[in-house]
């Protein structure tokens, strides 16, 4: 039987921070990663020389580019390694980061999130397919929200407000790559991608970074952290896709791990940021999470459950479709969001109350990622 | 690599899919690097030919692609085949396909040279199609 981050002693996120997302540009990935890397060192209030390892989630930089970044931060001649799981890189990094500083291997750990928009190469695998060519992401969730609707019955407009609920979150996030709010009709009116969707209900891809910091509790008090700052990362975990599942149950499996291993109900999320890269990963995460039950997205939706200050805030960053997509950073910009909730330290998207959060990322082949986080 | 289709027959193109020796399992394309359900491999992954018919699951069109070898507006399938295998592939122009309808794989005419895989397209079943 599989081991849990629970199992071994207590982590905390201690320092979050980001560079904007926001459209390509100039902007070396050296001043992005570095940006975020000093927020989040002063966040915390400590130095770069408390940090005893750093794991960097990058999916698109090409190989090697960790070093030739964190060395202007001073002396580095400590542990530091790369981590691609596709969208989920930043995720993985993340439990990395966990696991090494839980298991005593490291007080504290950076865990950073950066990435550039660029083409992306993957080896052939020597297996033809049969419409590979033709798919693309936005095919593949452009089937999937067929699907839903074959089953469950939602119109075009019912899935265009999972943007407009997004859009007006990204509006409150200095960090977003999008902060504008948006109405129904002009999430309609955009580009007209795929069935239904349209430009507007597509994540961004641009690029951007976020970091944070985890420690352990030996590590919050040798640096002197203060107490306040610290969200517990209650458990992670991490499930891959087979033969016979599909993301949706790849979300449920590891969601389902994830909320056992905290002993959290699902009723009990506060806050919840998903891989919302399409309108219809919405719905259909929040049902296979279990905060609601299948089908029932829609009229919840439409009551208020899911917004700020609703019965589960869902995506308060303003989630991938607002916020963004930049890869590498997004699953480290989740968990940075959850503990600026959990702390009460979210401004103007704060969600009252928020005790328990919840991250989740599909990475395509797919990798699932679930971690909980709690306030102590 | 051995081709994906089938066309030795005349008529609708069949798919060459592939059977485990060991736990049944259906699978398409054919390879042999390993069961996808139960992990044995090379020999014991026999040659299948899986007829190109089957009923669509979901269907959405593509308005806009960014590969020049396929234009925009098409329409995408994801259909689960009579033989088993649930695959994705590309509807013929003009087809009218349906949740739940019947289609069978046909070839449309291509440019030279191309991938032959972009010949193949579903379009619906003709009647008398399934016998």
């Amino acid at each position: 039987m599989a081991g849990q981050l629970g199992d071994l002693q207590p982590v905390y996120v201690v320092g979050v921070g980001w560079h904007r997302y926001q459209p390509l540009s100039e902007t070396s990935y050296v001043e992005l990663g570095l940006t975020a890397v000093r927020a989040a060192l002063a966040d915390a209030g400590i130095e770069w020389a408390g940090v005893d390892e750093s794991f960097i989630g990058t999916g698109l930089l090409g190989m090697a580019v960790g070093r030739p970044m964190l060395r202007h931060l001073g002396a580095l001649g400590r542990p530091l390694v790369h981590v691609e799981n596709a969208s989920a890189s930043g995720s993985a990094a993340f439990r990395l980061g966990c696991v090494n500083v839980a298991a005593g291997l490291s007080d504290v750990a950076l865990v950073l999130g950066v990435d550039k928009p660029a083409k992306v190469y993957r080896a052939p695998t020597g297996v033809p397919g049969l419409a590979e060519d033709a798919i693309v992401p936005f095919t593949h969730f452009s089937l999937l929200t067929e699907e839903y609707v074959s089953r469950y019955g939602a119109s075009a407009e019912d899935i265009a407000m999972v943007a407009v609920k997004n859009h007006g979150n990204g509006a409150r996030n200095p960090h977003a790559h999008r902060q504008r709010a948006r109405t129904l009709e002009e999430v309609l009116g955009g580009k007209q991608v795929a069935g239904s969707l349209t430009s507007l209900q597509c994540c961004p891809v641009g690029e951007g970074a976020a970091a944070v910091l985890v420690a352990s509790e030996l590590g919050i008090r040798r640096l002197g952290i203060d107490p306040a700052k610290a969200v517990r990362v209650a458990s992670s975990a991490a499930v891959t896709e087979t033969v016979a599942s599909s993301d949706q149950q790849v979300t449920a499996d590891v969601i389902g791990r994830a909320l056992s291993d905290a002993q959290v109900p699902a009723s009990g999320v506060d806050v919840f940021e998903l891989h919302d890269a399409f309108t219809i990963e919405e719905p259909q995460y929040v049902e296979a999470a279990g905060i609601c039950p299948p089908g029932k997205y829609f009229p919840l939706l439409k009551q208020g459950a899911f917004d700020i200050g609703g019965q589960c805030a869902v995506s308060p960053s303003g989630g991938l479709i607002a916020m963004g997509h930049p890869i590498g950073p997004t699953g480290v910009g989740q968990i940075g969001e959850l503990a600026l909730q959990l702390r009460g330290a979210a401004g103007a998207r704060q969600h009252p109350g928020a005790r328990v959060g919840l991250a989740h990322l599909v990475g395509l082949g797919a990798v699932g990622y679930a971690h909980v986080l709690v306030r102590p | 690599m051995t081709s994906v289709l089938d066309r030795s027959l005349g008529g609708p193109p069949g798919l060459v899919g592939g059977i485990c020796g060991g736990c049944g399992f259906v699978f398409l394309p054919y390879q042999r690097y390993g069961c996808e359900r139960c992990g044995r491999y090379g020999d014991e992954l026999r040659v299948h030919r899986l007829a190109g018919r089957g009923t669509v699951l979901a269907a959405t069109v593509v308005k806009l692609h960014a590969d020049p070898r396929r234009t925009a507006p098409f329409t995408v399938l994801r259909l689960r085949l009579d033989d088993g295998p649930v695959v994705r592939a590309v509807a013929a122009d003009g087809a009218e396909v349906a949740v739940g309808g019947r289609v069978e794989a046909i070839m449309v005419p291509i440019p030279e040279g191309a991938d032959e895989l972009l010949g193949l397209r579903f379009a619906p079943e003709l009647p008398g199609g399934g016998v």
